[in-house]
């Protein structure tokens, strides 16, 4: 039932993503070398809470930069291997 | 990319189009069954599933008076099957809102800004092509806006980007377990309010969340939307020269 539920959720946040990239258009911007280093951060789980609290609200804002997170997410997963 | 894929409906709509009598009665008789049966389990009645499909079946092969033939729309993004059945949704949908604003104006004291009938609710009269994907975009934006950002993102990184839980609860110094009772209250509560929205806004439509995520899954919109996605690039950052390094040995040591 979760795993159903799951596979539900990948389409319904493509359906979102996908149509508010489209509104925003294809631009691909550069990101600061400090926002970078905070997200490696965020992914090692080393954020303070409030810091954690800010990085949360500047993604909800721009969703190009969760797909920048989830790098430094496999970058780790990677690295433990 | 994707029209690819529906090449050979493509080439079927293309002898519909001119005028293959063997082809027109066939795309009729694969499909009529199916948009009925969708269209009843929808909430339409008998005798309205098979006016919107007379309909729509005249529209396909002669367009109304100035207007191109409606299988002309069809440009092979999706299955010829949920184009059609997308089409009858949406018409269904718009029929409905008419009907709705009729029986409106038929109660004492009524009084209405607007004079046109398909503007029942958020949408726009233009939105009959659209009906649907408006509507699905419209409810699940309702659902996840009541979500906190942080579940929201929690979410996207499980869905969208197969993030683990275990790696989430590393990320919020969270157990794995607190994250997955966390995510499964989020899901539950974005199923009832979508599905609650959906009553609110059309109370006709007979949806379960399996309905709602196969049109998701199967609307026009959403294939051509997908190609949208698929051409998206992640956001160029700067890395340090050691950092490039660091990336191409973890690159050479997977190989």
């Amino acid at each position: 039932m979760v795993c159903a539920m799951a596979d539900d959720f990948r389409i319904l946040f493509e359906l979102l993503e996908s149509h508010t990239r489209e509104v925003a258009g294809h631009g691909v911007p550069t990101i600061p070398h400090e926002v970078r280093q905070s997200l490696a951060k965020f992914a090692a789980g080393t954020c303070e809470q409030n810091e954690r609290a800010e990085l949360i609200r500047t993604l909800a804002d721009r969703s190009d930069l969760v797909a920048v997170l989830a790098q430094e997410i496999r970058k780790l997963r990677k690295l433990s291997r | 990319m994707q029209a690819r894929a529906y090449e050979p409906d493509l080439a079927f709509v293309r002898k519909v189009l001119e005028g293959d009598e063997t082809a027109a009665d066939s795309l009729r008789r694969k499909h009529h069954a199916k948009m009925y049966a969708m269209l009843c389990a929808r909430g339409a009645s008998e005798t309205e599933a098979e006016d919107l499909i007379a309909d729509i079946w005249s529209d396909c092969f002669r367009g109304r008076s100035r207007h191109p033939a409606l299988l002309s729309k069809y440009g092979g993004r999706c299955a010829l099957q949920s184009w059609l059945v997308t089409v009858a949704l949406n018409r269904l949908i718009a029929l409905k809102r008419r009907q709705r604003f009729q029986l409106d104006l038929s109660e004492p004291g009524f009084q209405r800004l607007t004079a046109d009938p398909n503007q029942v609710g958020p949408f726009s009269p233009s939105s009959n092509e659209t009906a649907i994907t408006d509507l699905l975009l419209l409810s699940l934006r309702k659902a996840f806006s009541l979500c906190t950002a942080e579940t929201v993102l929690m979410l996207k990184l499980v869905h969208l980007y197969d993030i683990s839980q275990r790696e989430i609860g590393r990320m919020w110094r969270w157990h794995e377990s607190k994250v997955c009772r966390q995510l499964n209250r989020a899901r539950n509560e974005i199923k009832a309010c979508v599905l609650s929205e959906i009553q609110r806004t059309d109370p006709w439509l007979k949806l379960t969340w399996e309905d709602f995520v196969q049109i998701c899954a199967d609307s026009p919109d959403f294939s051509d939307l997908r190609e949208v996605i698929d051409d998206v690039q992640v956001p160029q950052v700067h890395r340090s020269k050691k950092e490039r390094t660091e990336e191409l040995n973890i690159s050479s040591s997977e190989r």
